[in-house]
């Protein structure tokens, strides 16, 4: 580990000013790793968790988190278990209590994948552009469906962030030009993207909190993964809908760990509103959703896995 | 860079390395070698400590950003010559063999016991899943932890 000094932060001002030419740390559960691992050499790390900014309230009929908020205490609050189960769902079912106590809300958002070749010292784009993807090749089952580019196969690893979009929630970003609110769909960098970046925040930009509006559905959250804690997603879905005598009137669906960013079903969603909801209509909205998926030999399995995840979060029968 | 904390209930203080992490403050300057120093990369537990008494993995935590916090270790978690309850547990339960995990895996249980996560064998499991055993001890860990929340009913 290179050598860099450390200063707390005093203000949100004070922290973008120095985040221009520095980096943030907030919990260092992420940015820790990637000292050690080389993938961030900075001259100076900010501290921002001097700043606070971890406050969970309520904000008309949604929420508005502090982006420093602890995960622990986002799943342990009783205004996100009302409003947000599927949040507090996500966060129960991602890493481990130790990491969760630890981690930020804002921090997890911004994780980079944990494709088995991006730290192993493989051949890996994200790394090292042009140096190739080891995924062709190699395993992979973790690979995406709809994959960033051609040049990278890993999946965004966030639990909550999955659980977030379907939430239609959105970050407030506060950066040298000013505030501005991002659609969570929007803090990820767009399909053809090249592969370094883990969000479009520019230099400085800090996320102040992240805002859930309203919903009039209570979704669900189901990971679907090797061990039954302590593991990432092969395949997540966060989701629900909401039926008038049968048939769907409204409906909400995201996908984890089949794209570089949590998938949005939209196309889904439009096949499943106004249709009587069954299991078959689900499969066939997955169909459609799907129907643009780029899987390699060893993920094509993941396609079953969102469709039955998908099912077992819409299914009104279900117990949440 | 200098940093004041609070380390089993006395104020320390220390020079540190910007890079160094707080286990390494805890091992290296102040000779508390309870906490172990596994894989350095949040996956094994063995580093678990308690931060203003809650679980934290003292290998992704900066000594430099501990300034002001209340750190409990191994060593401070009994008093005088008293085990804490779980150090009982954990004897009595035959719970460990090579031990090298042991002082993370105590202090999971003592925050999974605080947080009332220990009501059934799979929520034991489930909390303690980060704080791996190499010689497998699992089922005798989870029996001690159920016992101490079970005798605190």
């Amino acid at each position: 580990m290179k050598p860099f000094a450390y200063r707390p932060a005093v203000s949100v001002a004070d922290a973008i000013a120095a985040g221009v030419g520095d980096s943030f740390l907030a919990a260092g559960t992420e940015v820790i790793p990637w000292l050690r691992d080389g993938l961030l050499e900075p001259t100076t790390l900010i501290d921002l968790l001097p700043l606070g900014l971890d406050r969970i309230e309520r904000d008309g009929g949604g929420l508005r988190i502090g982006a420093l908020a602890r995960l622990a205490d986002v799943a342990a609050d009783p205004d996100v278990r009302a409003l947000a189960p599927s949040l507090a769902s996500a966060i129960d079912q991602s890493a481990t209590p130790a990491i969760r106590a630890m981690g930020t809300l804002g921090g997890n958002l911004l994780q980079q994948v944990r494709c088995p070749y991006f730290r192993s010292g493989a051949p890996c784009n994200r790394r090292l552009p042009g140096a190739g993807c080891s995924v062709a090749r190699g395993d992979q089952r973790y690979a995406a469906l709809m994959p960033l580019s051609f040049h990278c196969a890993a999946v965004h690893p966030s639990d909550p962030a999955v659980a977030l979009t379907a939430l239609e929630a959105s970050v407030v970003v506060e950066g040298p030009s000013g505030r501005r609110r991002i659609p969570i769909d929007q803090l990820y960098p767009p399909a053809g993207s090249d592969p370094g970046a883990v969000s479009t925040l520019g230099p400085g930009d800090l996320i102040l909190s992240i805002e859930i509006p309203a919903g009039p559905i209570a979704l669900r959250y189901r990971k679907i993964r090797d061990r039954a804690s302590f593991d990432f997603a092969l395949v997540a879905a966060a989701g629900g809908l909401r039926l008038e005598g049968g048939t769907v009137a409204e409906a909400a669906l995201a996908l984890g760990s089949v794209a570089w960013k949590p998938w949005r079903c939209r196309r889904a969603e439009t096949v499943l509103v106004g249709r009587p909801w069954s299991a078959g209509l689900v499969r066939e909205a997955m169909t459609v959703e799907l129907a643009g998926a780029t899987p390699l030999a060893g993920s094509r399995y993941k396609i079953e896995l969102a469709v039955r995840a998908a099912i077992a979060v819409l299914d009104p029968e279900a117990v949440p | 860079m200098e940093v004041h904390l609070t380390v089993n209930g006395m104020a320390r203080r220390a020079d540190v390395d910007p890079r160094a992490a707080l286990l390494d403050l805890l091992r290296d300057t102040f000779g508390l070698t309870g906490a172990k120093r596994g894989c350095e990369r949040g996956e094994c537990g063995a580093c678990t400590v308690l931060v203003d008494g809650r679980p934290a993995l003292s290998c992704l935590t900066l000594a430099v950003a501990s300034g002001g916090r209340s750190v409990t270790t191994i060593e401070g978690l009994g008093q005088g010559n008293r085990l804490h309850p779980v150090q009982q547990a954990f004897i009595d339960h035959d719970a460990l063999q090579c031990g090298f995990c042991t002082p993370g895996q105590i202090l999971c249980a003592v925050a999974c016991l605080a947080a009332g996560r220990a009501g059934s064998d799979g929520e034991v499991r489930e909390w303690m899943s980060g704080n791996l055993c190499r010689c497998a001890a699992y089922p005798q860990i989870v029996a001690a932890v159920r016992s101490v929340a079970a005798a605190a009913r």
